[in-house]
């Protein structure tokens, strides 16, 4: 098998080359800005732009302050979209999220005034402080990237990213998003906080600067429909059945393992694939390893596993260790 | 999930349509209430196979309505428990169900209701049916008890086959068959466990192994069953008395002459007579060993010089009394019309119990020469005829030799012959036999001894379809050397050889044969072992019309002939060795007639047998096989004694070739010290040598070779976590990593290969990634934690 394509490069190998090079230096500058913005927190970064080109959405887990709304802003400027914000409280309506119907008495007509949802990239604040109703109105939004408002279905942006946040403490008065709306996001992650040397830089850079939170407003890196270029790039790379069975094999062992209550669906199974996917081109390959399934399985499972235990991340090892690896 | 939940089978439970639902027990109750319908159904096979003799008829309702009431009780009990519980006790519950059977046994025995062992091992079984429908809440627990409630019904069926026993197995398939259909559901629904994904590895292996053992009991061509037996105690055919034993021969009470289907001891429907009805004893000579010729009697002879001649050849004219004679000079058989043909196709009677048989019909002591005379009755050698009863059966007493014989004899076995066409009056006895036993006869005036160790019938003929059972021990050969200082002091008919010139001759062959050898056992086996090379066994062969001494002929001249003439020449060379020895006729039960399904051997006019017998002392003859291709029964061996003499001939021969052994014994262990260097270096060099090495992906494989040898790790770790985890330096990280990079492109890039052609592969980093190297940094690894 590789000693055939070892003997016939042909154009064809070279002109992908180029493209992947081309993808791989915009990715590079991506991750640039966004180390700039959240600094000493690579890794994070790495999984942001994984959900991102995987077409996912992300929940961000954190305590307030740590940058995450700095993230999401960064990766907005850095992608070239544009940017909206819904800071979601106990009385926010759907309608607040979505856009609403005007009447315009100068034409006698609706005119729809379009919400935050309209936008490439979306932050949803504290979304577990908004209602159910209003979650699952943003969650429409997610999954099927369209709003119906009044009959009417209005297609939002191709690239259309969510980065939610929540407060894992500080329960009283929030509604806690379901299972099966948890589903929809690609992965759970969490900045945590820096290191002690990027804070003493954090703090340096404060002195220099008037508004160190925004330092994130940078130019935008990405051309305009290159996003959803490389995200098409991402769905074609290659994954072998060995890999896919290494998939299900994990798919089934979260189902039937005794500390877990709800097991991976078969959507949160493509998901994984996708990241998979996503990892490998970024690491500049065009198929998927077992590294690329282990590197966005735990964030990516994290999120949509019920379990019993206190704690998902040692489950999620344990399952890791044990599942066998596809052999090469 | 009680018993009254749902439809079991709900069509479309899939976790895609249904997300919220694929933890819960919809699924998974179904199966398990199938499970304790399939549990219940084999429970009632099971008790309808065991209790339908029990009397009054209503015990049998009442041992179904305890089983299934116990089934069901232990199903919903199961179904309360959650499954980590279940799971915990049914391994210690299903243990102590099962015991209970055995611990209780004794009880029952004691108090005279005793089971035979297999209903002892099976009524545990049932026993432990109600906690498998209590386990099968818990997934894991379904497949077997499944398994459980297959062999529950198999059992059932072999036991007792009544049209009952049918009918409720074909409920119990359709049972089976809906809980197959639940269990392929449930599984399909994503209840595989984990562990059946890592842990299955044995399965192929244990599968591969079953199969071939069915394969191979198949390609015997014979009964499978037939290959445990001896092994398996049960009732029948280990030949173990046991009173609470079912069925069998010598098991227990004594077979039962048949009552209701007579004839269903042996096949005798299809086995027409062609002509002769019911031969006799004579008549099957004269068909299996061709009519006698009808001889000159005349005396010539050859002066001998008075140190050849026995002393006791004097005697001949005194032995030479007896009415009945055999003759050893023979017409060939095909002169005669029929033949054996006609009857070998037909057995005149069967045998139960351990063959191959000797089975005495008469027995001769003078020779003349030509003729056998059949052996008169001795003075004080004319035993009563005498009866005994053991377990309310009249047996008749054989006489017994002396208790100095004691330890040659094993211990009594059974053996039982039904006459079918065998006319004749003697009772085809083995020897050393210690009773005979027909049911319901018990007149001393039906049996009398037609000859030493020759008992008949004062009738016309045996009874024909009654079972006679036989009682008889056999010598042990291995003990004979070691408890008898001398064999052979005996009556001078014993020993007497006729006057002809080949006696000297023959005596000189003895002589040669047994030269070196000291008097006893083993020299009578070294003497019969040359005849069996010395000469060849053909049933055709017949002496020439003219003979006069046509053993002579047989054993110096032609050395061809057939088991008379073997039976003959070993008596001679015995005699004239001194021991005393006489020629028996009768039956040899062969073994490869043995039928494996109706568990006898038929026994036909071509079991016409010769052979000879030693006198060991006293009553006590040891029955020797003069004749190639027949085989002495040897006694029952206990486990232990094939363990022990196999483990003692097994030593011996060790010790003959310790040299070699000690040699081969510590390459063996070198090879098993080095077994990871060796096949390393035998994979590496192939793969070195072929170029496969080049493949980054045969490379890589043998790397994780290495490393799963010295430094394993779980399964779940990839190469690079592992490369992590390595502590080597950076240079061999880097060239490991490269490989690894190559050989995850060879493997996972799908026809696209990643490959470059300028990707090089350097095959050094098989050398630097050795063995050795990684086992130095294990002990560096080790040393450093106990630091």
């Amino acid at each position: 098998m590789t000693t055939a394509v070892l003997e016939q490069p042909d154009r064809q190998t070279h002109g992908e080359q180029a493209n992947l090079n081309n993808t791989l230096s915009a990715i590079a500058a991506v991750r640039d800005k966004l180390n700039e913005a959240l600094r000493g927190k690579a890794d994070v970064v790495e999984q942001v732009i994984v959900c991102l080109l995987a077409k996912g959405h992300l929940l961000l887990e954190d305590m307030p302050g740590l940058g995450k709304t700095t993230l999401a802003k960064a990766l907005a400027d850095a992608v070239g979209g544009t940017f909206g914000r819904v800071q979601c409280t106990p009385d926010l309506l759907p309608s607040d999220i979505t856009g609403f119907n005007l009447y315009n008495q100068k034409s006698h007509e609706f005119d729809f005034r379009s919400g935050p949802v309209f936008s490439d990239i979306l932050l949803a604040d504290e979304i577990n402080r908004a209602t159910p109703r209003t979650q699952s109105a943003l969650l429409e939004a997610m999954a099927e990237r369209q709003v119906t408002v009044d009959t009417e279905r209005y297609q939002l942006s191709r690239t259309f990213f969510v980065i939610a946040t929540q407060n894992p403490t500080d329960q009283h008065g929030t509604y806690p998003l379901p299972e099966a709306q948890l589903d929809r996001f690609a992965m759970k992650l969490s900045v945590g906080y820096p290191a002690a040397e990027d804070e003493k830089r954090m703090l340096a850079d404060a002195v220099l600067c008037d508004k160190p939170i925004d330092k994130a407003s940078v130019e935008p890196t990405l051309a305009e429909g290159q996003l959803a270029a490389i995200q098409r790039e991402v769905a074609a790379v290659t994954v072998t059945e060995p890999i896919q069975d290494y998939l299900v094999r994990l798919g089934e062992a979260t189902r039937s393992h005794r500390d877990i209550v709800i097991g991976v669906s078969p959507r949160g199974l493509l998901t994984l694939q996708r990241c998979a996917q996503a990892t490998a081109l970024i690491a500049g390959r065009d198929f998927v390893t077992p590294d690329d399934v282990q590197h966005v399985a735990r964030p990516v499972l994290g999120v949509r596993l019920a379990t019993d235990r206190t704690s998902i991340v040692q489950l999620l090892d344990e399952l890791l260790n044990e599942i066998p690896i596809p052999k090469v | 999930m009680s018993l009254d939940e749902t439809d079991p089978v709900q069509p479309f439970d899939h976790p895609l349509t249904n997300p919220s639902d694929q933890s819960t027990v919809g699924s998974t109750s179904a199966v398990h209430r199938l499970t304790i319908a399939l549990t219940s159904a084999s429970m009632v096979v099971g008790v309808t196979a065991i209790a339908s003799d029990l009397e009054p008829r209503w015990q049998l309702s009442l041992w179904l309505v305890i089983g299934l009431v116990s089934i069901v009780v232990a199903g919903v009990v199961g179904s309360k428990f959650s499954k980590r519980r279940v799971d915990s006790v049914a391994p210690a519950l299903i243990l102590c169900c099962y015991v209970t059977s055995f611990v209780l046994e004794p009880v029952l025995r004691w108090a005279g209701t005793g089971r035979p062992l297999e209903l002892v091992l099976y009524e545990g079984l049932l026993v432990t049916l109600p906690v498998f429908a209590f386990a099968s809440a818990a997934r894991r627990w379904v497949a077997l008890a499944g398994t459980a409630s297959l062999f529950a019904v198999l059992f059932a069926v072999c036991l007792l086959s009544s049209p009952i026993v049918a009918l409720l197995t074909v409920a119990w398939v359709v049972v089976g068959v809906m809980w197959l259909l639940a269990v392929t559901r449930s599984r399909s629904a994503g209840e595989r466990m984990i562990d059946q994904t890592v842990r299955r590895r044995w399965a192929v292996p244990v599968g591969i192994f079953v199969l071939a053992g069915v394969m191979a009991s198949m390609s015997t061509g014979r009964d499978s069953l037939s290959l445990a037996e001896g092994w398996l105690s049960s009732s029948g055919g280990d030949g173990e008395g046991s009173e609470f034993a079912r069925d069998g021969v010598g098991d227990g009470e004594a077979l039962v002459a048949a009552t209701t289907q007579a004839e269903s001891f042996g096949p005798i429907e299809d086995a027409p007579f062609a002509r002769s009805d019911e031969p006799s004893m004579y008549d099957l000579y004269d068909d299996s060993y061709g009519e006698p010729m009808k001889i000159k009697k005349h005396d010539k002879s050859v002066s001998l010089a008075p140190e050849d001649v026995l002393e006791g050849e004097n005697d001949m004219a005194q032995a030479e009394s007896a009415g009945r004679e055999f003759s050893t000079l023979r017409r060939p058989r095909s002169e005669l019309r029929g033949g054996v043909g006609d009857l070998a196709s037909t057995a005149m009677f069967y045998l139960a119990g351990r063959v191959p048989l000797h089975l005495r019909m008469q027995v001769f002591e003078d020779f003349d020469g030509v003729h056998w005379r059949e052996a008169k009755p001795r003075k004080n050698h004319t035993p009563e005829v005498q009866f005994e009863t053991h377990a309310e059966k009249p047996w008749l007493l054989v006489p017994q030799p002396t208790h100095a014989f004691e330890e040659l004899l094993s211990s009594p076995e059974a053996h039982a012959l039904k006459p079918v066409h065998f006319d004749e009056t003697r009772i085809p006895l083995p020897p050393n036999a210690t009773g005979v036993h027909i049911h319901q006869v018990e007149k001393e005036r039906m049996f009398e001894w037609a000859q030493e160790d020759i008992l008949r019938m004062t009738r016309k003929r045996l009874p024909k379809l009654v079972p006679i059972h036989l009682m008889s021990r056999r010598v042990d050969e291995d003990v004979i050397d070691n408890t008898l200082a001398s064999i052979g002091a005996g009556p001078h008919e014993l020993h007497v050889l006729p006057s002809h010139p080949d006696v000297a001759q023959i005596r000189q062959l003895a002589t040669q044969w047994s030269a070196g050898t000291e008097s006893g056992w083993s020299q009578i086996q070294i003497v019969l072992d040359r005849l069996k090379q010395h000469c060849i066994f053909d049933p055709n062969a017949t002496a020439s019309p003219d003979s006069e001494f046509p053993v002579g002929d047989f054993l110096l001249r032609t050395k061809r002939g057939p088991d008379y003439q073997f039976a003959t020449a070993g008596c001679l060379l015995l005699r004239s060795l001194g021991y005393s020895t006489r020629l028996v006729a009768g039956f040899y039960a062969d073994p490869t007639k043995y039928d494996h399904v109706g568990r006898h051997t038929p026994v036909d006019g071509g079991d016409v047998h010769t052979w000879c017998e030693v006198r060991l002392g006293g009553k006590c003859w040891a029955t020797v096989e003069p004749t190639p291709g027949f085989v002495i029964l040897a006694p029952p061996r206990s486990l232990w004694y094939r363990f022990k003499t196999t483990a003692s001939r097994t030593f011996a021969a060790a010790m003959n070739a310790w040299r070699f052994l000690a040699g081969l014994s510590v390459l063996v262990l070198i090879m098993i010290w080095r077994r990871a260097d060796l096949s390393d270096a035998i994979e590496t060099t192939y793969v070195t040598a072929t170029g496969r090495a080049q493949d980054p992906v045969v490379a890589w494989r043998l790397v994780e070779r290495r490393l799963d040898r010295v430094l394993p790790v779980p399964a779940g770790w990839t190469p690079r976590h592992r490369l992590q985890q390595l502590p080597v330096s950076a240079d061999i990280k880097a060239e490991l990593d490269a490989l690894i990079g190559r050989a995850e492109a060879g493997a996972f890039a799908g026809s696209q290969s990643a490959s470059r052609p300028d990707d090089k592969l350097d095959i050094e980093v098989l050398r630097h990634v050795s063995l050795r190297r990684l086992r130095r940094i294990r002990s560096e690894m080790t040393a450093g934690a106990a630091a």
